[in-house]
């Protein structure tokens, strides 16, 4: 009988341990259903975000959320999900894809837009924009079509411009007696020149997401005529084993062998960008917001940011593509409009305006104004607006037109085709064959 | 005659733990020099020392992650996994050991499936689980996670333990009139110690620094634990190695201090001839 | 003696429960989807064994599944190895401080989390400032640049790297199942004049032999899990060189989308999995009560 009754208790006690822990979080469920009970206007959003602790973005992400919070707070709660590193974040949101609960405003990179649209979440925000024409106006016709569905359908929305030629450290180049290059026989004469001066040309990186390499290839690409530039400029395109990829791909193993670093090969961007900052190569292929960097004496060596120049790439090619920016995957009419309200925060002109001071992104809209002591602060930003007027090749990047497989193929077949173990032609066989397995 | 035989034993040994010690030594030094470095130095130098003593990685870690809030949900989580784990598994190990029944075979069998269960195949249905019972964003859900993860280690070693010692102990408490449960806590835990000091050790590691599933089944600071926080320094354009191997220093130190503390009850019983038939 | 069956029972059915609560569904799911066709937004279709057969005649499954075999077959061998050498050693003066310093630092490995260890070594492996071709440059005084990670001919060597040497925990559980020993044993054999390598290796490993099993099965199961290590590292390549099961799970789920894909490649390691505990147990004999 004692027995029994000792293990009655034992097995008594271990359920009343599952009990009470699960009494405690349905107490805090219920309680807080009751508070927003009581306001009936209160609208919950759910907004998921990667711009936390170092990510660049993370200080304009923020005073955004302030200003949302100034102007909304009172009938809009909001609930941040915070999810670190970029990958996390991509991990997460496909998970709750998958079970349909995408929260209410999400960013669509790396895949996430096309499940949203796909598990029947995402919203059409087309009617909502147009409603307010005083927002459509700071957004560039450009943006808007950037992430126009084919069936006219918007998806998603952004507010900047990702524009991409290439830093070069400005000593060196005086040292080496050149120029930035006008074509690409130029370009490689001049890679020739640093080298033969005893500097590293450029920095390179094929690891994550092979970035600062993959701007350079794009930039190869869609500078090679209308048939390249088209390439570059297509979503998910047919194949990959066209003769401008292949062109690219085999003059990228040319840089990759004689022009870059040692570690270049496997490096991650941070061991690339380092190389650039502190003045062990010459060039590097990257958008402006990295040019804080040049400034912060715990990144660049002392008096970096004199050195650095910028240059569009050859055949006067800049990246220029807008990202896909955010979702809305809100449910009801109330939720909608009050994400259309965050994304309002986002992306209207103040949005824009935050971008730009606070991350140096370049606004889509034309009603940023771009101060003379904005201009004066940003030296390096301020000759890229100049420069980007006389654009011939506009052309996107991997990490918008691929799939997220071939970009990762891109980081497994540079070490292949770098070590002579595949060709080009071969190299852009395995990417066509990563395209394949998303289709 | 019998030192020179003496010495072609314990040089090789000499040796083997040298080098084994130097392969771990360098790269846990590694780690702890880096905390105080910037950037650039670790990104740029091979093993010089830091120019200064960067103590603003320490402070970045506190300043941009919230890694203090995390402190106290690790300790809750991964303790209270660890007791769950260790007395559920205590109880089954200890049946599985002794005890002869049919289906022994294919409960052994069951809970291997544990160690075999993908973590990518896991993270789906676990999230529909998890809230599917309201446990999604606590931290009980964690410890129930956290706990199952640990069953096949856990009943390894304490099985495993279990048919290592003699039965004479239980048999003469059997004799002498004590009843099953009465036996099972008042002899056979205290004689398993370097067992569950064992799997709590592991177990307790696979709940300290568990990342995805941390990151999946929560939402807010109230329940996620310590190895989110490093995260906060991996951003894809902007990592801080400085910041991050200051916060790994600190998330591992009480990871340390709990090894060595179990490790005195692993080794005590070593020498103490704790069984003696 | 023998325990009655309302015992089992109820010292069985909290851990039956708990692994139900955590692994049913996902095995279910896993079983069933393994013969579907399931992408998010579409309905679920069942195509019988289709994803198997698309499986087997996939080179990228073959270097997975071959990588996979290679990794579970090193760190059940020389793995256990060294944990087990280790353990010897060190239980010989268990009590002294750089018994206990030894222990300790050969645990710490296993203590700091994967994302700090993965960048260790991709700092420490690097071409171009890593220490270990710094050390290279210094003995031979020659320029000498490895891409350690990147080049096809050391990259799975130097993954394996990361993790093949650091058995502490295989240690751990041998130094524990040693304090079951009797102690009398031991004194016994001094006695006899035996060397303490004679009395290791003839009488303390044979009474090992559950906990060498326990960590064999550990050690080579954990390599059916690794995973955030390699992405962190060499991502599976350069192509497909240090691709193994879990990351192609993790590529086919994650990037792909292809979840019933991904869920047959689920099953196969299973599979894997199951033969692999079934050969150590054989070699071992374990489960059996002498």
């Amino acid at each position: 009988m004692k027995r029994k009754v000792l293990a009655l208790f034992l097995v008594g006690a271990m359920v009343s341990s599952f009990v009470v822990g699960c009494g405690k979080s349905d107490g805090t469920d219920s309680g807080s259903q009751s508070e927003s009970e009581k306001n009936e206007d209160i609208v919950t959003l759910k907004y998921a975000t990667y711009r936390v602790g170092n990510h660049p973005s993370a200080a304009q992400e923020k005073a955004c959320l302030d200003r949302f919070e100034e102007l909304y707070g009172d009938e809009i709660k909001l609930e941040i999900e915070e999810l670190p590193s970029d990958q996390a974040y991509a991990d997460k949101m496909k998970v709750l894809a998958a079970s349909g609960e995408l929260p209410d405003v999400v960013d669509g990179k790396n895949g996430i837009k096309e499940l949203a649209i796909d598990n029947g979440q995402a919203v059409d925000i087309l009617p909502m924009l147009e409603d307010d024409q005083e927002w459509k106006a700071d957004l560039s016709e450009d943006a808007i079509q950037a992430n126009m569905s084919e069936d006219g359908k918007l998806y998603s929305l952004v507010a900047l411009t990702q524009l991409s030629g290439y830093f070069y450290n400005t000593e060196m180049f005086a040292d080496a007696g050149i120029e930035p290059a006008k074509t690409w026989e130029e370009f490689m004469d001049n890679c020739e020149k640093l080298d033969a001066k005893g500097h590293t040309p450029l920095a390179l990186m094929t690891g994550e997401n092979c970035w600062a390499t993959n701007i350079l290839l794009a930039a190869m690409i869609g500078t090679n005529g209308e048939a390249g530039n088209e390439f570059m400029n297509t979503k998910y395109p047919d194949t990959y084993q066209t003769p401008e990829v292949i062109d690219a791909l085999e003059r990228m193993k040319v840089l990759l062998e004689k022009y870059t670093t040692e570690d270049a090969i496997g490096a991650l961007y941070a061991n690339a960008a380092n190389n650039f900052m502190q003045g062990e190569a010459a060039m590097f292929c990257n958008g402006l917001w990295m040019t804080p960097d040049f400034e912060n004496p715990e990144k660049s060596m002392e008096g970096f940011s004199d050195k650095v120049g910028i240059a569009m790439f050859p055949e006067n090619g800049l990246m220029t593509t807008y990202p896909e920016g955010w979702v809305v995957c809100a449910d009801s009419p109330e939720k909608q409009d009050a994400a259309m309200k965050l994304l309002k925060v986002f992306t209207d002109a103040e949005g824009q305006q935050a971008a730009m001071e606070y991350t140096k992104d370049v606004p889509c809209g034309n009603n940023v104004e771009i101060t003379d002591q904005f201009a004066a602060e940003n030296p390096l930003f301020a000759q890229m607006m100049e420069d980007r007027k006389g654009t011939e090749y506009a052309f996107a990047t991997f990490d918008v037109t691929a799939y997220p497989t071939v970009v990762d193929s891109f980081s497994k077949y540079y070490p292949d085709l770098v070590y002579g173990n595949i060709t080009a032609e071969e190299m852009a066989k395995k990417l066509d064959e990563a395209a394949e397995s998303s289709k | 005659m019998k030192r020179i035989r003496n010495y072609i034993v314990k040089v090789p040994t000499f040796i083997f733990v040298g080098v084994i010690i130097v392969m771990s030594v360098v790269p846990i030094l590694w780690v702890l020099v880096s905390s105080f470095k910037l950037n650039p130095e670790i990104l740029s130098s091979t093993f010089d020392f830091p120019t200064g003593l960067h103590i603003q990685n320490y402070v970045n870690a506190f300043r941009v992650s919230p890694i203090a809030k995390y402190y106290m949900n690790s300790f809750f989580v991964s303790i209270t996994a660890t007791v769950l784990n260790l007395v559920v598994m205590g109880m089954a190990g200890y049946v599985i050991a002794r005890a002869s029944f049919k289906l022994k075979r294919f409960f052994r069998a069951m809970f291997s499936l544990a160690l075999l269960v993908p973590g990518a195949a896991l993270l789906i249905p676990l999230y529909t689980t998890i809230k599917a019972v309201g446990l999604y964003d606590t931290r009980l859900g964690l410890i129930l996670v956290y706990a199952g993860f640990g069953i096949p280690t856990t009943l390894f070693i304490v099985s495993g333990y279990f048919m290592a010692i003699p039965r004479e102990l239980e048999e003469s408490a059997y004799i002498d009139g004590s009843g099953f449960l009465n036996t099972f806590i008042k002899i056979i835990v205290p004689l398993g110690k370097p067992a569950f000091a064992t799997a709590g050790v592991l177990q307790f590691l696979t709940c300290w620094n568990e990342f995805q599933f941390a990151m999946t089944l929560t939402t807010g600071h109230e329940s996620r634990t310590l190895p989110v926080a490093l995260y906060y320094f991996k951003s894809a354009f902007a990592s801080d190695y400085g910041a991050m191997f200051a916060a790994t220093v600190m998330i591992s130190l009480p990871s340390i201090i709990i090894y060595i503390l179990m490790q005195k009850q692993i080794v005590t019983g070593l020498t103490g001839g704790a069984v003696k038939g | 003696m023998k325990i009655k069956k309302k015992w089992v029972v109820a010292f069985l059915v909290p851990s039956t429960l708990l692994f139900l609560f955590v692994y049913a569904l996902s095995l279910v799911v896993l079983l069933v989807t393994s013969f579907t066709q399931w992408n998010i937004g579409q309905e679920i279709k069942f195509i019988g064994i289709q994803n198997y057969v698309e499986l087997f005649t996939s080179t990228v499954f073959k270097a997975a599944a071959l990588n996979t075999v290679k990794w579970v077959l090193l760190q059940s061998s020389v793995h256990v190895l060294i944990g087990v050498m280790f353990a010897l050693v060190v239980s010989r003066r268990a009590k002294s401080w750089h018994a206990r310093f030894a222990r300790t630092v050969f645990m710490i490995p296993n203590i700091i989390s994967s994302a700090a260890w993965g960048m260790v070594f991709l700092c420490i492996l690097n071409p171009k400032f890593g220490l270990l071709n710094s050390i290279v440059r210094l003995l031979s005084q020659e320029e000498y640049s490895q891409n350690w990670f990147m080049d096809p001919k050391t990259a799975f060597l130097s993954v394996t790297m990361i993790w093949l040497p650091f058995a502490a925990t295989v240690a751990l559980i041998v130094s524990a199942e040693m304090t079951a020993v009797d102690s009398t044993v031991y004194e016994a054999a001094s006695i006899d004049g035996a060397t303490y390598f004679q009395t290791s290796v003839y009488i303390t490993l044979p009474l090992m032999k559950n906990a060498i099993a326990t960590g064999t099965i550990l050690s080579a199961t954990s390599m059916l899990q690794k995973l955030d290590i390699i992405l962190m590292t060499t991502n599976g390549g350069p192509g497909t060189t240090t691709i193994n099961m879990p990351l192609l799970i993790y590529e086919t789920s994650m990037r792909e989308n292809n979840y019933s894909l991904a869920s047959a490649q689920g099953i196969i390691l299973i599979m894997m999995g199951l033969v692999s505990i079934g050969i150590i147990n054989r070699i071992y004999r374990m489960n059996k009560e002498d």
